[in-house]
């Protein structure tokens, strides 16, 4: 368990390439995360992650065709390994299991 | 999207920059994303997008996308390189005996060859510290008879220096030093002694580059009565450093001196030390020096020569100016000369040196030493290494079939004597570091001897690390890779006569170097003793050396003194001289071309004065050969003088001479006594020829002849006489047979550094030889089993295994003892009185390097003969 325990951003990388299905690389993943989360993400910190993810065997990645545009450079695909699926609903069955053991007034009281 | 027109293009130097230090597999996916972060930023200024683009890129420097420092194309050889390394590191560990042998001798070799070659260094970088140096002479004198130069003296007339620079272009400026005798300081009410006075000419400061630290160089010396102290000094008589303006008191001297500056001091590497200058003024106006005195030549002459003077060119054009000094009547029989500053320590050793100078060839022999030392250290770890090669050969063997080329051997054998190089370096440098005060004490050098902030010392040992790693290395790295894999398998080589011939060479040319420097220790050993135990022709035992008061010193004072020194029961006699025995040179006074007025032919030598009264002989217990002795009476109306002046003079003997006048100084003493020659310096010097003259006013020391008491009871008793009779004057005393002692300083200081050296020479030899014997053990121990079985005995076997090198060490010392005769010979030349060889010097030497040899051969063979044969023989 505790080897296969995701950070915060790798969570959401992780996440994120799944939201994108087959069309994740590296940009694309920042535009996402940048939309949906109003955060900024640089691409440097990203592709550490990246980088780390596929070494653990979380995600792994082909390379696309070059196009004319992105001055001609290939992308760089990212897709969920069977034990990256498995570690992100480990993640989110750890989360839900955290949420249904508060006591329901918790959280209404400070509603 | 974009036209492909409109497109734009992120800044080109900003993506150059990025594809510099990205990782070349991660540059193509990031730099298309960069290149769509470029397009997001649309509608912004183009300043902003820049700056925000390279905050981007900044962002990108990260552990992980960054290229790797060291190229990957590299990592084989990396990699073979670590795999050498580890193996090496293995195999040491593996054969620790071996290792620590290797790492004793190689690293003891090193730290004291390296400490040699430090102190070496030291005596070649005499006055380096200026810059001017190279241009400098120092002017001399030359005392002459006909063409033979009689005697060398390094104090000039005062105003020859002036008259060079006024006829000579080449000259651009001349410094002169004058040394004065030992003076009594008085600051405010204390009272202090200084021996280190120089007075100076104001350009001395630029020449010998001292620059002022506190006071103005410009306007210094000037005037008389100016002193300019070093800071020690300043600090000794002040208690501080910055003391310009502050006066004191010479003796002697009515007016107070007053401080003008404040230099650094004298640096130990330089002929020329001081504690004090004071203006060259002052000895005109305090010790009556006239500006055109060319009767005493009592000073130092300095002069600077143009940067492109030719040395020689200038030292022939002397010859002019001497003939013309001999035609204004100037100079009589004498000539000045011209010596390059930078000779004198080394080179220079003539009469009033201003300190006892080194050696040239004591140094140089130290040097070859010292590298002598080194040769046995590599010669021992050669003679390992290539030796526990053949251990070997089936490892080599099975690399060469598993594909490893000749480089790759060779390079499993250069790691592995870099290894031990390198750590033998470390321990040679921790070795000196724990030694230098030894080593400063026993080869005598001041405290600023330092090695660890030397680049060339840095420079010195790594060259020679490496140089060692790759002769030590490449020896065994061509027998080894050179195997033939198959026979090397076979295991053949495990008894190959390969490398014998050359060990066998490399074990004499160590034994011969070791007995070498044996038999030269014992020769300096007993030379020293030698000089030790000669009959100096008068007694320095229990005599003690006091100087007469500097303050109002005259003859009532003097008779009270010797009264009480008769009356005291620790003392019999006391006498008064203007030097003592052992005392250097400058304390006498010199005199050329004194000859007897009978003489049919005029001779131009050197004699030395001493002032003595009629108490002196007897106190130094000297002998007189026949006539009177000294006594009281009209100055110039009668002398003794010593058996080498009557050599020089021709009497045959000392009745012929005796009732002679002699002309001295425009008088015509008569010879009224004649002295047994005794020792003045170290008996390493001849005899000088000796006038001695009754003159009150140049005695300076008191001798007084103790018969009881401890030494530290004979000084309190002196003092305590002393102080009671000259109150306000220092006491300060000391002992004629240490004094005369010191004279051997510098002989027993090299045979000390030398005697250091050779034990260890002879012990990183043994640990090489014990290595080899070991080594021969391990491989014969199968042989000596079959033997043993077979009904030898333990002395037997022991014999049989010691053998060999025992024969070796014979032909080492065959080889050694006639160069070591010859070096020897030539050596006790070098002295006036130098022992006879015994043939106890050769033998002695050799039996020890014979007995040592085989003690460190027998210590390992023993153990195996002794060993049960079983455990050799069961294993197959």
């Amino acid at each position: 368990m505790g080897k296969n325990q995701l950070g915060e951003f790798e969570e959401i990388v992780m996440l994120t390439v799944a939201i994108l299905a087959e069309d994740a690389y590296g940009f694309a993943i920042v535009e996402e995360i940048e939309s949906r989360l109003k955060r900024k993400v640089s691409i440097g910190s990203l592709q550490t992650v990246l980088i780390r993810l596929e070494k653990k065997g979380f995600l792994e990645s082909r390379l696309g065709e070059a196009t004319k545009v992105r001055g001609g450079k290939r992308k760089r695909f990212y897709e969920l390994t069977q034990l990256g699926k498995n570690v992100l609903q480990q993640t989110k069955e750890q989360r839900l299991g955290l949420w249904n053991a508060i006591p329901e007034y918790v959280l209404q009281f400070n509603a | 999207m974009l036209d492909e027109d409109q497109y734009q293009q992120p800044p080109g130097p900003l993506l150059q920059f990025f594809r510099w230090f990205c990782h070349p597999e991660l540059a193509e996916q990031i730099e298309g994303d960069l290149h769509e972060r470029w397009e997001a930023y649309d509608g912004k200024s183009q300043t902003y997008k820049k700056l925000l683009f390279f905050n981007e890129i900044l962002k990108l420097i990260k552990p992980g996308l960054v290229k790797p420092i060291v190229k990957t194309q590299k990592l084989t050889t990396m990699g073979m390189f670590k795999n050498d390394i580890k193996t090496s590191f293995r195999f040491l560990k593996r054969e620790r005996l071996y290792t620590l042998i290797n790492l004793l001798g190689l690293s003891s070799g090193l730290a004291i060859a390296l400490l040699m070659i430090q102190y070496v260094r030291f005596e070649f970088s005499y006055e380096d510290y200026n810059p001017m140096a190279d241009n400098i002479a120092r002017i001399t004198i030359d005392y002459m008879d006909g063409e033979t130069v009689v005697d060398q003296d390094c104090e000039t007339y005062p105003p020859l220096a002036p008259k060079m620079k006024a006829e000579f272009s080449e000259i651009e400026e001349y410094a002169r030093t004058y040394h004065i005798d030992e003076v009594n300081l008085q600051v405010d009410d204390r009272f202090l002694t200084e021996s280190k006075m120089y007075a100076a000419d104001p350009s001395f400061f630029s020449m010998f580059n001292y620059p002022f630290i506190h006071g103005d160089v410009t306007t210094a010396f000037e005037a008389p009565y100016e002193a300019v102290l070093t800071i020690s000094e300043a600090k000794r008589l002040f208690g501080e450093e910055e003391v310009v303006g502050q006066t004191f008191r010479v003796s002697d001297v009515e007016a107070p001196f007053k401080v003008v500056g404040v230099i650094q001091d004298s640096p130990a590497n330089t002929h020329l030390k001081f504690n004090m200058l004071i203006s060259f003024e002052t000895m005109k106006a305090a010790y009556g020096e006239k500006a055109d005195n060319w009767n005493g030549n009592n000073t130092f002459a300095y002069v600077l020569l143009n940067e492109n003077t030719n040395f020689s060119q200038f030292q022939a054009n002397l010859v002019a100016f001497n003939e013309e000094l001999h035609s204004l009547d100037l100079l009589e029989e004498e000539r000045a000369i011209a010596q390059p500053l930078k000779d004198i320590h080394l080179f220079s050793h003539k009469s009033f040196e201003p300190e006892t100078n080194g050696d040239y060839n004591s140094v140089i022999f130290l040097l070859g030493v010292a590298i002598l030392v080194i040769i046995i250290a590599l010669v021992n770890y050669i003679n390992l290494s290539t030796s526990k090669a053949l251990d070997r050969a089936k490892e080599v063997g099975i690399r060469k079939v598993l594909g490893s080329t000749k480089i790759q051997l060779r390079n499993q054998f250069l790691a592995e004597s870099f290894l031990i190089n390198l750590t033998a370096g470390l321990i040679a440098i921790v070795l000196m570091a724990i030694f230098l005060p030894q080593f400063r004490q026993i080869a005598q050098l001041h405290d600023g001897f330092q090695f660890l902030n030397d680049t060339f010392f840095w420079a010195l040992l790594g060259g020679l690390l490496i140089a060692n790693t790759l002769i030590s290395g490449l020896l065994p790295a061509l027998v080894l890779s050179s195997f033939k894999p198959i026979t090397a398998l076979k295991g053949k080589y495990t008894n190959s006569t390969s490398g014998v011939a050359l060990r066998k060479a490399l074990v004499i040319v160590q034994f011969s170097i070791t007995t070498f420097l044996l038999v030269q220790t014992l020769a300096a050993n007993w030379q020293l003793d030698f000089m030790r135990d000669m009959d100096l022709g008068l007694d320095t035992d229990r005599v003690l050396v006091t100087a007469t008061p500097k303050q109002n010193f005259n003859k009532e004072g003097m008779e009270a003194f010797k009264g009480e020194i008769l009356n005291h029961s620790l003392f019999t006699t006391a006498g008064v001289s203007s030097c003592v025995p052992g005392m250097p040179s400058h304390q006498m006074g010199t005199t050329t071309g004194i000859n007897p007025v009978s003489a049919t032919e005029e001779r131009n030598n050197n004699f030395y004065i001493y002032s003595i009264d009629e108490d002196f002989i007897e106190t130094m217990e000297m002998e007189m050969e026949a006539g009177d002795n000294m006594g009281p009476g009209k100055l110039f109306d009668k002398v003794l003088v010593n058996e080498q002046a009557l050599k020089v003079w021709g009497y045959a003997t000392a009745e012929e001479a005796l009732g002679e006048e002699i002309k001295l100084w425009g008088n015509t003493p008569r010879i009224a006594g004649i002295v047994k020659n005794f020792h003045q310096f170290s008996p390493k010097e001849p005899h000088i020829p000796i006038i001695f003259i009754y003159h009150p006013g140049s005695w300076s020391l008191f001798s007084v002849k103790a018969t009881s008491g401890t030494p530290k009871e004979q000084l309190a008793a002196l003092e305590s006489v002393y102080n009671r009779t000259f109150p306000n004057n220092p006491f300060e005393a000391f002992f004629l047979d240490t004094k005369f002692d010191n004279q051997f300083q510098q002989d027993a200081q090299f045979q000390q550094v030398f005697t250091v050296l050779t034990i260890f020479a002879i012990i990183i030899s043994c640990l090489g030889l014990f290595g080899l014997a070991s080594f021969t053990a391990t491989k014969r121990a199968k042989e000596i089993g079959v033997r043993k079985v077979l009904g030898a005995s333990v002395s037997q076997l022991i014999f049989l295994i010691s053998r060999s090198f025992l024969g070796l060490v014979g032909i080492s010392l065959i080889f050694a003892l006639p160069v070591t005769y010859y070096v020897i010979n030539t050596w006790l030349d070098g002295f006036a009185n130098a022992m006879s060889l015994s043939l106890w010097l050769f033998i002695l030497p050799c039996v020890m390097v014979v007995l040592v040899a085989a003690a460190s051969v027998f210590l390992k063979t023993y153990k195996v003969s002794v060993a049960n044969p079983v455990r050799a023989l069961r294993d197959e």
